[in-house]
């Protein structure tokens, strides 16, 4: 298959499951909760264990993402969120208010910034799911080992300490990657790619 | 509510760990509703989640318990179609959604304590997971507000209507103001509307079994 066909086909399935969340809005679609749930509930026990979660609760808390996801279809917005980001804020969540953690993350108020700190001009029209496709494409083109480090700090939430201590790779060597990372991701996720 | 777009956010790192999931509870409740007034942080929080989407999308599949999907089924069946609105008094009931799921679940539970002339104080829930947080609902008079005081750990202001001045500026609505134990203030309300406000304190972490015990015996952690 065509890398671009793939591509499309991926494209394709974030407005098959937007339409799905937009099924249970609109008339409590079971059979779409169903194709939801077969598609998201294993990804988010997925990532659950991935951040620390033990089998058992992750288990668990799967079943609670999904029936918020039943509950709160109606606030799903396509032009805000696709489906997957949507779903992986409801995880997150969850798993804050669930999980008690040993350690607090310790913010670093001398971190360079990785937010843009001026008002981000993009185009609020443009619809998240392309977003998302242009962020999925353009953290392909990373070298590797900033794509993962990315991964580590926006998706598994750990700190750029934890990251370091885990990887063996010296903090400042951490930061400066993601900051590389960053500075690449920026255009795909305002939306002026190319 | 007002048009005007805040003008005291979160700190950048606040913004990405709220994003990530790196908060804790009564922390990330403050940060969210702060985003839920602030077109600009919203819009920032968004593109920054969707890193996380995509870390979603391309997860690798768990195996899920034989009946996972029978329960889930269960469960939505079981659960009442139409969700009651909680009540909420006015001006908060014109808040946005995001803020007022935090609020409301409270009301009802329990009612306002005064906590001096003016001013009045109102928990709301946390999971009990929110070790040592507090998260809490204050409603200011004009001219009053709470004492002169300092904390432990750090506290997060959120002006959800009217205004308050302290010794570091003027908050209005959607304003987030962010302290440490090196914060000493004494807030006043402005003039004119009743000021409510959300309010977070995170307090140092207490290590529970033997290193607690080690913890205070050696009176550590102050």
């Amino acid at each position: 298959m065509q890398p671009a066909s793939v591509e499309q086909s991926a494209t394709l399935d974030r407005e098959a499951l937007a339409a799905l969340v937009e099924d249970i809005a609109a008339r409590a679609d079971r059979g779409a909760f169903a194709a939801l749930f077969r598609h998201f509930a294993p990804k988010i026990k997925g990532y659950l264990i991935k951040i620390g979660t033990d089998r058992g609760q992750a288990e668990e808390l799967t079943q609670e993402v999904m029936l918020t996801v039943w509950r709160k279809a109606g606030t799903f917005d396509r032009r805000q969120a696709s489906v997957s980001t949507w779903m992986f804020t409801i995880a997150r969540n969850r798993r804050i208010d669930a999980v008690r953690r040993e350690k607090r993350p310790e913010l670093d108020p001398s971190d360079p910034m990785l937010v843009p700190d001026e008002p981000i001009a993009a185009d609020e029209r443009l619809d998240a799911i392309d977003r998302e496709a242009r962020v999925a494409r353009a953290l392909k083109t990373l070298p590797k080992e900033q794509a993962d480090l990315v991964r580590e700090a926006f998706y598994l939430a750990k700190s750029h300490s934890e990251i370091a201590e885990e990887t063996k790779i010296p903090l400042g060597t951490v930061k400066s990657r993601l900051r590389l990372a960053f500075g690449r991701l920026r255009k795909a996720l305002e939306g002026d790619e190319t | 509510m007002s048009t005007r777009n805040p003008s005291h956010h979160p700190s950048a790192e606040l913004l990405s760990a709220a994003a990530s999931g790196a908060l804790t509870p009564a922390v990330n409740r403050i940060v969210t509703a702060h985003a839920a007034l602030c077109p600009h942080c919203r819009a920032t929080t968004a593109k920054l989640e969707t890193l996380g989407g995509v870390g979603l999308e391309q997860e690798a599949s768990a195996d899920l318990a034989p009946n996972a999907l029978e329960n889930a089924l269960a469960a939505i069946a079981r659960d009442p179609s139409v969700s009651k609105a909680p009540y909420l008094p006015e001006p908060l009931a014109a808040l946005p959604r995001e803020i007022r799921e935090f609020v409301a679940p409270a009301f009802g539970k329990r009612a306002w304590r005064s906590g001096g002339i003016g001013f009045k104080i109102f928990d709301l829930d946390l999971p009990e997971t929110a070790n040592g947080e507090s998260f809490q609902l204050f409603r200011i008079e004009p001219g009053s507000g709470p004492p002169l005081h300092t904390h432990d750990g750090q506290e997060f202001t959120l002006v959800l209507t009217g205004a308050f001045k302290d010794e570091t500026g003027l908050y209005r609505p959607g304003d987030l103001e962010t302290g440490d134990q090196s914060l000493t203030h004494r807030p006043v309300a402005e003039a004119g509307e009743v000021c409510f406000a959300l309010a977070v304190t995170t307090a140092p972490l207490k290590f529970k079994g033997t290193l607690g015990l080690l913890q205070r015996v050696l009176n550590l952690g102050k």
